[in-house]
Formats: C-alpha cells, sequence, structure tokens
C-alpha cells in the first residue's frame, strides 16, 4: 500500500446505493419501485402494465400485458424474509403454466434479492413450495433419463413448455408475458433440479422443498398459506424418514429374536431321561402297562415323547400319559405310528412314517412315569419309547419374523402408494409405462 | 512488487500493486495512466463508472483455494443482461485473477495459455462443446459486450466503449471458462464458479440498508 501521503486527501469514497430507486414508468409516468440495485434489467409498471427496459441509460418499453389480469403473490413485493441465514427482499412474482392434454397447470415464482448473495427463488403450486437457485456447477445428463449433481442421482420426471402468464415487480433479464422455455424436471427428494431451454441457451436450477409453514416463518406473513394438495414432485414421502428409523427397529427385534432363539437352544437340557424297547401281540390288546419312573428336572419346560415302530404295512396306535409320580397329575395324549409303501402304476408310494414324536409343553420338574395301552391288528410289533427333557425348538424364530415384518410391510405398502401418487402425474406414470419407477 | 507514482494529471499518489499491471486509473481524477520501464504515460480520463449496486469495491480481502487475495482493479461491461463486472485479482503468490460478477453469480478465473485452437467468434454457439487444455467445456452464453469504464489497475489497456465480444463455458464440476475476444488470438480465462460463502471475503462495500 501507498506510505503517508499529508497533502492529498483519501481518494472518493464509492458512492453508496440506495436501497429503493424511484423511476418513472416512461409510459404511464407512474413511479416504478427499483429494489434490485442495478442487478435487474426489466421492472413491470403495476400502473399500466408496461415491461420497462431499466439495463441502459435510457429506459424504455419492451412489451405490455394486460393489466388487468391480476394475480395476488401470497408475499407480497418489498417483504424482506429470512433464508438460509440471509436476509432475501422479494422483488419480482410471476406465474407460468404449462398445458397437459387440454388442461392448464398454473404456478408461482418469486424472485429473491440480497445484493451480496444475489437471487433466488420460492415457487408455489398448489400449496407446496420450493427453494431454488441457479446452479453454478453442470449437472450431469447420464443414462436412462437420469441426471447426477452433487453425488445425488436425479430421476427425469416431466418435460414441458411452460409459458409466462403473470408478471410484477423485476428482473434481472427481459421477461415478458408469453415467452415460452422448455423444462424439465428431475427429483430426488426432497430436491429438483430443472433444466429450463430458451433457443439454444440452458439453465440449472436446484431446488429443495420447503414446508409453507417455514417460509411463513420466514418472511412473517400473517396471512394463511394456500391449502396444500396433492402430492408434490419433491415432496419428502413422510415415509422415507420413518423407514430408516423402522428399518433400524426392525433390525434390532430381529436380532433380538435371534438372541433368544440362540439363548434358548444353548440353555436347553436336551436330555434323554427315558428309553425302553416293547414288543406289541394282539395277546397284550387292550391291556396297559406302565414304565420305570423317570426324573424331570429343571424349570417347567417341554418333554418330548418320541415312538419309533418296526413296521411296514402296518400301524400302531399308543394311547398315553405322562403321569406325575406324587401328585397323579396326567398329561393324557394318543399317538399313531403308521406306515404303508407300494407301487402303482410303475410308480413307488409311501405315506407316514416309521417315527412319531410327541410334545408335552411346561411340564414341572418331578417324578414321572408313562402309562401306555398299546392297539394294532398287525402281528407283533416292535416299538420303541424314548422321553427327551427341555427339547430346543425352532418355530419361534420364524413366528418371530413373520409378527416383525407385519408392520413393516403395511409401512411399505403406504409409502408406495404415497410414491404411486407422486409420480401419477409425471411423465411416467406407472399406468402409461412399464413402470420403473420403483423407488429405492 | 509494488511501485508509486504520482498521477501526472493531478499528482495524486497512485500504486501498481501488481507487477503484471500497465495500467491504472487514477483514484483522484480518473486519469487513465499507462505504466512505462521508467515513467508513467497519461492516456486521458477514464469514462464513469455506472452505479450497478455491486456489493464489491476495490481493496476487497478474500480467498480462493487458501490463497489470499485482494480486488486492486476493475472492468465494468455491459451486455445484453445488464452491467457485470470483472475484478482484477491481486492474489498474495502475485498471481493475476479475476472474479467475474454478473447479477450474483460468481466465478475465479485465471488467463491460461491452451493447447487447442480456439473457435473463432462468429462460429461460437450455445451448447457447442469447446476442449480447452483436454477438458470438455460447454458454451453457456455468447456476448457481444461493450467495456463501460475501469478503476484501479489492470493489466491490459481498456477504455470505455470498447467492443468486448466474449463467451462463457461451463465444465464437469463447477468449472468455468471465458473466451475473450477482444484481443488476437482470443485470450483464454479458465477457472470455477464460486460461492459468495466460500470466498470469506471482507472489505465489501456498505449497501444502505442491508
Amino acid at each position: 500500500m501507498a506510505g503517508n501521503v499529508p497533502q492529498h486527501p483519501s481518494p472518493p469514497a464509492t458512492g453508496q446505493a440506495p436501497s429503493v430507486q424511484a423511476l418513472q414508468c416512461p409510459k404511464c409516468a407512474g413511479t416504478l419501485q427499483v429494489r434490485g440495485l442495478g442487478q435487474t434489467t426489466t421492472i413491470i409498471c403495476s400502473s399500466c402494465g408496461s415491461v420497462v427496459d431499466i439495463s441502459g441509460e435510457h429506459r424504455r418499453v419492451i412489451s405490455t400485458f394486460d393489466a388487468r389480469v391480476t394475480r395476488h403473490p401470497v408475499i407480497p413485493l418489498g417483504t424482506r424474509g429470512t433464508l438460509r441465514g440471509d436476509p432475501y427482499e422479494v422483488i419480482g412474482f410471476m406465474c407460468r403454466a404449462i398445458t397437459v392434454d387440454g388442461t392448464d397447470y398454473e404456478w408461482s415464482e418469486y424472485l429473491l434479492f440480497n445484493p451480496y448473495k444475489g437471487f433466488r427463488w420460492l415457487t408455489e403450486y398448489n400449496g407446496h413450495w420450493n427453494d431454488a437457485k441457479t446452479t453454478t456447477g453442470q449437472p450431469e445428463e447420464a443414462a436412462g433419463q437420469t441426471v447426477t449433481y452433487l453425488g445425488s442421482t436425479f430421476k427425469h420426471f416431466q418435460t414441458a413448455e411452460a409459458r409466462v402468464t403473470y408478471v410484477l415487480g423485476e428482473f434481472y433479464w427481459q421477461v415478458s408475458v408469453g415467452e415460452k422455455t422448455q423444462v424439465a424436471d428431475y427429483v430426488a427428494p426432497p430436491l429438483v433440479l430443472s433444466k429450463e431451454t430458451v433457443k439454444n441457451e440452458t439453465t440449472w436450477s436446484l431446488g429443495e422443498y420447503i414446508e409453507p409453514d417455514a417460509v411463513a416463518k420466514a418472511f412473517g406473513l400473517k396471512t394463511a398459506m394456500p391449502t396444500r394438495i396433492g402430492v408434490y414432485v419433491n415432496q419428502p414421502s413422510p415415509h422415507a424418514a420413518k423407514a430408516k428409523v423402522l428399518g433400524k427397529a426392525f433390525a434390532g427385534l430381529v436380532a433380538s429374536a435371534v438372541v433368544v432363539q440362540m439363548a434358548s437352544c444353548a440353555l436347553a437340557q436336551n436330555r434323554k431321561v427315558f428309553e425302553q424297547s416293547y414288543t406289541f401281540t394282539q395277546a397284550e390288546k387292550g391291556k396297559a402297562l406302565v414304565t420305570e419312573p423317570f426324573a424331570l428336572t429343571g424349570h417347567a419346560s417341554n418333554v418330548v415323547v418320541e415312538t419309533t415302530a418296526d413296521i411296514e404295512n402296518k400301524w400302531i396306535y399308543l394311547s398315553m400319559a405322562l403321569i406325575n409320580l406324587d401328585s397323579g397329575q396326567a398329561y393324557d395324549f394318543g399317538r399313531e405310528v403308521s406306515y404303508y409303501r407300494g407301487v402303482e402304476g410303475g410308480e413307488s408310494w409311501s405315506e407316514g412314517g416309521k417315527a412319531d414324536e410327541a410334545v408335552l409343553p411346561g411340564v414341572p420338574a418331578g417324578q414321572y412315569y408313562l402309562r401306555i395301552e398299546p392297539d394294532s391288528d398287525a402281528p407283533p410289533v416292535n416299538y420303541v419309547v424314548r422321553v427327551y427333557r427341555d427339547v430346543p425348538r425352532f418355530w419361534f424364530l420364524p413366528a418371530a419374523l413373520v409378527a416383525l415384518s407385519l408392520y413393516p410391510l403395511i409401512f411399505w405398502i403406504r409409502s408406495r402408494s404415497f410414491e404411486t401418487q407422486r409420480w401419477a402425474e409425471s411423465d411416467h406414470a406407472p399406468a402409461s409405462s412399464g413402470d420403473s419407477d420403483d423407488s429405492e | 512488487m509494488s511501485r508509486s507514482f504520482a498521477c501526472p494529471t493531478c499528482g495524486g499518489p497512485n500504486t501498481f500493486q501488481s507487477s503484471i499491471s500497465i495500467l491504472a486509473v487514477c483514484a483522484y481524477c480518473r486519469s487513465t495512466i499507462l505504466r512505462k520501464d521508467l515513467d508513467v504515460e497519461n492516456l486521458g480520463r477514464m469514462a464513469e463508472l455506472q452505479l450497478d449496486g455491486s456489493p464489491f469495491q476495490l481493496g476487497v480481502q478474500g480467498w480462493y483455494e487458501s490463497v489470499h487475495f485482494t480486488t486492486v482493479g476493475r472492468i465494468q461491461l455491459r451486455y445484453d443482461h445488464g452491467l457485470w463486472n470483472e475484478w482484477h485479482l491481486l492474489f498474495d503468490d502475485a498471481r493475476s485473477g479475476w472474479l467475474g460478477e454478473a447479477q450474483g453469480t460468481l466465478a475465479v478465473s485465471f488467463a491460461t495459455p491452451v493447447v487447442e485452437p480456439v473457435p473463432p467468434f462468429d462460429a461460437l454457439k450455445p451448447g457447442q462443446q469447446v476442449v480447452l487444455n483436454r477438458r470438455a467445456f460447454r458454451v453457456t452464453d455468447v456476448e457481444r459486450g461493450l467495456c463501460v469504464a475501469g478503476e484501479g489497475e489492470l493489466p491490459f489497456v481498456i477504455g470505455g466503449g470498447y467492443d468486448a465480444p466474449v463467451a462463457d463455458l461451463t465444465g464437469a464440476g463447477a468449472a468455468f471458462a471465458t473466451l475473450d475476444y477482444s484481443e488476437d488470438p482470443p485470450i483464454v480465462f479458465v477457472g470455477a464458479y464460486v460461492e459468495f460463502d466460500d470466498l470469506r471475503l471482507s472489505g465489501l462495500r456498505q449497501i444502505d440498508g442491508w
């Protein structure tokens, strides 16, 4: 820097710009309030509808629109608010529309200005708001109608021709009513990338869904916000946030179920407490036999009575009771072991089996014996009875999984219906295409 | 290395802060002064800058890619979309760069020699691909700008009313380039779009009401 220079004053300071500049409309002499501090080029006269070029030293009318047509911005021009920590002033308002299948869809755009941070937009359609800014980077158009930008992949939603239907305030380009732009939207909720093409010039903007309450709060709006209708293109699914929590909870519960299953298996005694072979003959028909007593130990748990019989094309029926030696409490059950096989039409077949297993749950500890009353119409049958205490069972885990999956399933159906609503208005509505729009 | 001199018109003390600068606009009387080996030459009065609401001014400091810079000069241009500024940056590592400022969009770039031939101005179309030092860029904007005025110190001679045919290009990520056809062969500037907050600026102009 220059050293001390006594004889000269400091250089003249750069002029300070006033925050609002008042100009006169060249057509109707009405007052034009310019808020863009030299960064805007076009202003619309609110009294006569003239679109005035203020970029040059001489103001001139570029076009005129029908001033009788009116739309009422939810956020009035000149309102200041705070977005993303910076103050912004609403300086322009425009409405644009697309026509799909003969129906017009119109939305509003608010141009926001901060002399340091530049411009950004708030857009509103059917009560859904987006906070958008022109991208500085260049999104990359990838295969399959997707676009990648800043690490996110955006899916093509819709391409349509948008036309300006209403303008108010000032803009940084020469806006005119009827001006047509090719707009392609790509979504990655809560973000939306919009590609706007006029002639050969392409501009990308990145929008983020913003809750109506957040807009009202940012601009201190007292009036009611437009009611939200339907699901918007980049509206974050209320289910998406829950999905993570739900996923974690589900994983946690499944893990617990696995632990419970493993623990019950590891801690089970799984002990054979009785085994005896018998032979049934017709002479014993109708007679009951009792076994030697055996001890069942530990907490009340299951008892598995396994019967294997050496049979073929025969049956044996065992009417059994597990009886507590002290209290006389009996667990009655009847089991049949039958096994048939043969060859029919060259194919061999079989039915039944040579073994049977009966499970008696929750049997308390104590001294027990079995009373067995066999019956069969066959000649002598050899059979073996084995008793096991506290046998691990494996039904718990599958049952727990089925039960645990119920809520996630309902959740998935709901979440899917939200996505179906989202895509219903896109160029890729499931009905018209083969549906390749599965989310996640 | 900075060099101080007295304005040949008004005697005001001025400094060339960058050794790359050859032109200075006197901060007191707006005389345009050409730097000579031993002396300076008065080229006449510079045109007036237009009030453009820019938050920048001479002496603004900031950081780009971890190198500190100061704005030492400015060229104000007019194009179809209004006014736009090119701020001459002097980096602490003695590099000279540019901060382009238009409608709140900022880009930092540096004059860069390129190996490929640059297409002529009249052949440029928005959307067209141009390869600069083996990197692909796409033309976004082709403008016949007009130099309005300058201030501070600049690495080349400018004057109000001079033509400034330029094209802006973007590349992968936030890559940015400008082709400046006001000289022949055209000068290529390569850099990146930047966010206001990322430059960590200080010494900005105070704007009334903001």
